[in-house]
């Protein structure tokens, strides 16, 4: 168990490097930089904060600062140091110790780290709750399809799960606000104050937010009982005279829970990358919404922190969901 | 004293016997999609909008692009959906001739509408042939030579696998969007390039699975025992038997590409607008989305419209494939 | 011998709703089982052998399948009538069943102990404790070494004989009058196929339950049944003691069967298939099903479906003619002399052809 622990956290680490590769590489490709923006600012200025934020460094390895450490220090394992004295090394150094460096926006005032600290809290918020109105509502609806096929609830739970699941969530999203401004005369939220601790507020975008998963789960389910209520197993429980409550809840429910435990893991991360378009719209001011501005104020430091930060937890949701199986499936606890 | 009527009692059964046309296994497939209900009035709503896309100028009843001068007069800016009266400003009061108004330029919302089913159409079959390119090679490769490759091959794709693929397209399209490439038919090869980059990871697990599983398979091996060449099995008995589950994958990749799509533009980096009268692609429904986002009180209809449009093509593709998978795979 | 049978099928049919049409699985079928006794089931693939049964546990999915018309009596009362509460109480009780694959009828996620004790609390109100130490009982009784450990396992530490041994000891669980064995050697190797089937007959003569033993194997229900009706698509074509049937076979359906396999009792007899498929159920037509295939067919078994009639004491066979094997060997020994001289025939023409080249 630990073994396997320690292994699936290893390979994370070639994912994270590779997003940030690829995510630094992007931001050194984009057009203009974070500090020319409205105003003209003097080049003087520039310079200097390009120094701050060691942007004068080279890019990916410093090869000059290799140099000159080897002839300082002779030691070439100490030397390397020197190699990596380069904005991406410095990057990944400090990334690695938790230092996200500063926020251009703020012009080095204030981090990345804190800023996620201040904003995520509320992202988590809303995502708890709209993972919990997907389990809630998308697990009993895909049973009820399954146990009564055909039938009304079957119909009903098809429609639900198909729209959810295809429909994007910024249009429903929009939708919603729409209804909810026009029929029911609810003015969008605009004092920030509300968002801190769990408020009504959260609801209706978190039942956004949770919807395509909701649906997703839904229809996994449901397909999952559908094939179970086949298995020879519900036969035989049959054959046994057990009746329907104790054949669905003890032979049906946890074999069919099995398939749908696998896409928690990409659910949890779809909860997670689609919050930011979610934020936006309902204007809550989590992570995502301050990822958002950060690309359109072109923060690459921002932008390049947050996207390790959403990249670790989509990787740590991976692990959590597959540590779970063997909760749940005997085959591979015992394996 | 049998064999006579032996002959002639037979003859009859013989032809009696096989009275059931045989069918093959895709014709098996067509007839199961033919009596999904949904699935069929998917494939027609489909159809049509196809249509709307191909001949798009001759149905659009203006210009989708930003008016003449003179045009503009009759159009007005900001101009109600045809049935809602604005007593205050007449100016803006809907008239039948622009049967969803007109933005905030002047544009006509309908024309716009209608040219915006191009863009949905095209962003959702380009990158589903790129990906299932880039994934069938791969898959193939990697499960038919196995060992080494296989392995090296898989943890790429594994690591592609585990990207978070919406964070990767609005990092490459802030990156990209503003250089020359990036701005190549407005910005749709960028689109198509990025998408297809990280969701060919999929295509290529499933075709491996495939490829393993039928690698095993008696059939193939008999082909070996009987000496076919080894491209031959890949491209005879192997290909062939992934191909139900590739459509399937592949139907669904449409519209998951076309969300991508709208959801780029509507965060604003999406397709770029464009007011050259003369191109193809001139907007995106993702695009009016935003657009009726800031106008969601003053001309709701920007919104619904275009909201109903994505959300029926999204919802077509999908019943689509739900419909082409119940179709080839029987178990259900 | 006057005594009333523990279960009696009459006329029994059995429709299932397809997207092509209705397909009659099971065509009025009628058999009964004396208490103790154990009858046996013979058929190919198809024959409707299976959904009989499962008809008689009520347990045909449905929809699509429906019993469309007859009654299944089981000791007086007509299970055809039963509420499925009433019929609950009758399943793994009264009568339980033990089914092919063992490796796919126990439940993955649960234990083994879990799944035996379930039927003993529900059916015998057994509390969690007693219905343990019983099933630790059926376990060592179906001989499974050390059952109280056992119990805690999954079935997947468990092998497809030891599981089979399981199941018959699940089915055994609450001392049923009648054991339904749908196939249960069928998935097993042949070594393992054995050992169950001596388990069975030694279960038998302890428990005295009545057996219906469901097989497409010749050879097990020689020595396993007291009585053998043999199905054939979706009918009952022929039904005698087991002695008898082997010995004087009458439909031309078992006769071919006999044939087609190697006999044991030193007689060299030629072993002659029987050509063609099962007739598709689809369709109702009234001749004879086994016309198409059968080698003493008449212009009147395509107008007529015979049913069963007497042909000996306590042997009845679905056949319009006086059939036995010897004819059927003697035919085929005459087709192959045939065949013999059509060879030389042609053989000679080769021959006479290269001399005069």
């Amino acid at each position: 168990m630990i073994g396997f622990i320690i292994r699936r956290v290893l390979a994370m680490i070639p994912v994270l490097f590779l997003v940030a590769l690829i995510t630094f590489f992007m931001m050194k490709q984009a057009k203009g930089g974070p500090f020319d923006q409205e105003k003209e600012v003097a080049p003087s200025t520039i310079a200097l904060l390009n120094r701050k934020f060691g942007l004068d460094k080279p890019a990916w390895l410093n090869s000059a600062e290799f140099s000159n450490r080897l002839s300082t220090e002779g030691n070439p394992f100490l030397a390397l140091r020197g190699l990596f004295d380069s904005q991406f090394g410095n990057y990944l150094i400090n990334a690695v110790q938790g230092d996200l460096g500063p926020t251009y926006a703020s012009k080095g005032t204030e981090t990345v780290q804190d800023k996620i600290k201040e904003t995520f809290p509320i992202s988590l918020r809303l995502g708890m709750i709209s993972l919990a109105f997907a389990l809630l509502v998308g697990f009993p609806l895909g049973i009820l399809g399954a146990l009564r096929q055909n039938t009304i609830f079957d119909y009903f739970s098809l429609i639900i799960s198909t729209i959810g699941f295809s429909v994007p969530t910024f249009v429903t999203g929009l939708l919603l606000l729409l209804v909810m401004s026009k029929v029911f005369d609810v003015a969008p939220i605009k004092d920030p104050s509300v968002w801190q601790g769990f408020s009504t507020s959260y609801i209706p975008p978190a039942i956004i937010l949770g919807l395509g998963t909701m649906a997703y789960i839904t229809r996994l389910t449901r397909s999952s009982v559908l094939e179970v209520k086949r298995q020879d197993y519900i036969r035989t429980a049959r054959a046994k005279g057990l009746g329907d409550r104790v054949v669905i809840l003890r032979h049906i429910l946890r074999n069919s829970l099995i398939p749908v435990i696998t896409i928690l893991g990409p659910a949890v991360a779809g909860l997670v990358t689609g919050s930011f378009i979610i934020e936006s719209v309902f204007r809550v001011p989590g992570i995502g919404s301050e990822f958002i501005g950060a690309i359109g104020s072109r923060d690459y430091s921002m932008i390049m922190g947050s996207t390790l930060f959403f990249s670790l937890l989509v990787a740590l949701g991976n692990i959590m969901v597959d540590l779970s199986y063997g909760l749940i499936d005997p085959r591979i606890r015992n394996s | 004293m049998a064999t006579a009527s032996n002959v002639a009692g037979k003859s009859p059964a013989q032809a009696q016997e096989f009275t059931r046309p045989v069918r093959s296994l895709w014709s098996d497939a067509w007839l199961r999609l033919r009596r999904n209900r949904l699935a069929m009035a998917s494939i027609v709503y489909l159809f049509l909008l196809a249509l709307v896309a191909i001949f798009a100028p001759v149905i659009a009843p203006h210009s989708p692009s930003r008016p003449t001068s003179t045009e503009l007069r009759e159009r007005g800016t900001y101009r109600q959906a045809a049935w809602i009266v604005d007593e205050k400003n007449p100016k803006r009061s809907g008239v039948w001739k622009f049967p969803l108004g007109t933005d905030s330029a002047g544009g006509d919302v309908l024309s716009r509408l209608i040219y915006g089913t191009r863009v949905s159409m095209v962003v959702g079959f380009i990158p589903m042939i790129f990906t299932l390119t880039i994934g069938i090679t791969i898959g193939l490769v990697s499960g038919f030579a196995g060992g080494k490759l296989d392995s090296l091959l898989m943890r790429f794709t594994d690591i592609v696998f585990s990207l978070p693929d919406i964070l990767f397209f609005i990092i490459v399209q802030t990156a990209f969007s503003q250089t020359a490439f990036g701005k190549t038919f407005n910005g749709l090869l960028l689109i198509f390039l990025s998408f297809s980059a990280v969701n060919w990871a999929s295509v290529a697990r499933l075709v491996r699975g495939q490829v393993l599983s039928l690698k095993e398979k008696e059939f193939v091996e008999a082909a070996e025992a009987i000496g076919v060449r080894r491209g031959s099995i890949l491209f005879r008995h192997i290909l062939p038997n992934t191909l139900a589950p590739i459509i399937v994958a592949g139907a669904f990749i449409v519209p998951s590409a076309i969300v991508t799509e709208a959801t780029l533009s509507f965060l604003g980096i999406g397709i770029q607008p464009d007011t050259n009268p003369n191109n193809p692609f001139p907007t995106s429904w993702g695009q009016m989305i935003l657009e009726g986002k800031s106008a969601i009180d003053s001309q709701p209809w920007i919104l619904i419209a275009s909201a109903i449009a994505i959300a029926s093509i999204t919802i077509a593709f999908v019943a689509l494939g739900d419909g082409l998978r119940d179709a080839l795979d029987p178990r259900q | 011998m006057a005594e009333a049978p523990l279960l009696e099928v009459k006329n029994l049919q059995v429709q299932f709703k397809t997207a092509d049409g209705v397909v009659n699985a099971v065509n009025n079928v009628s058999f009964s089982v004396n208490r103790g006794e154990t009858l046996g089931i013979v058929g190919e693939s198809g024959s409707g052998k299976s959904v009989t049964s499962l008809s008689i546990m009520r347990l045909i999915p449905s929809p699509p399948g429906k019993i469309a018309g007859g009654q299944i009596l089981f000791d007086g009362d007509n299970l055809v009538d039963f509420s499925e509460s009433e019929m609950r109480k009758i399943r793994g009780n009264r009568i339980s069943m033990i089914f092919q694959d063992p490796m796919t009828s126990l439940n993955p996620v649960l234990r083994i102990g879990r799944q035996m004790t379930e039927s003993l609390q529900l059916h015998m109100g057994m509390t969690p404790k007693q219905a343990r130490n019983r099933a630790i009982d059926l376990l060592s009784m179906v001989g499974i070494p050390a059952p109280d450990k056992r119990l805690d396992d999954f079935p997947h530490q468990f092998s497809g004989g030891m599981r089979q041994r399981v199941m018959i000891a699940m089915g055994l669980a609450c001392n049923p009058e009648l054991l339904i064995a749908d196939e249960p050697t069928t998935a097993l190797d042949v070594t393992i196929q054995a050992q169950i089937l001596e388990l069975l007959n030694r279960l038998k003569n302890e428990t005295g339950t009545a057996i219906i033993f469901i097989t497409h194997d010749l050879g097990v229900v020689a020595g396993m049944t007291d009585r053998v009706i043999v199905m054939y698509a979706g009918r009952v074509v022929e039904q005698a003691s087991t002695n008898e049937l082997f010995h004087n076979p009458r439909m031309p359906y078992t006769i071919g069967l006999l044939d087609s396999i190697p006999r044991l009792d030193g007689i060299q007899t030629r072993l002659t298939p029987i050509p063609g498929l099962p007739p598709d159920l689809l369709e109702k037509t009234e001749r004879c099903p086994f016309a198409p295939r059968c080698d003493f067919v008449q212009e009147q078994c395509w107008s007529e479906t015979p049913s069963l009639r007497q042909v000996a004491p306590e042997h009845t066979a679905a056949c319009l003619f006086e059939i036995d094997r010897e004819q059927r060997q003697a035919m085929a020994a005459k087709k192959i002399a045939e065949e013999q001289a059509a060879l030389d025939a042609a053989l000679e023409d080769v021959l006479a052809h290269e001399q005069a080249s």
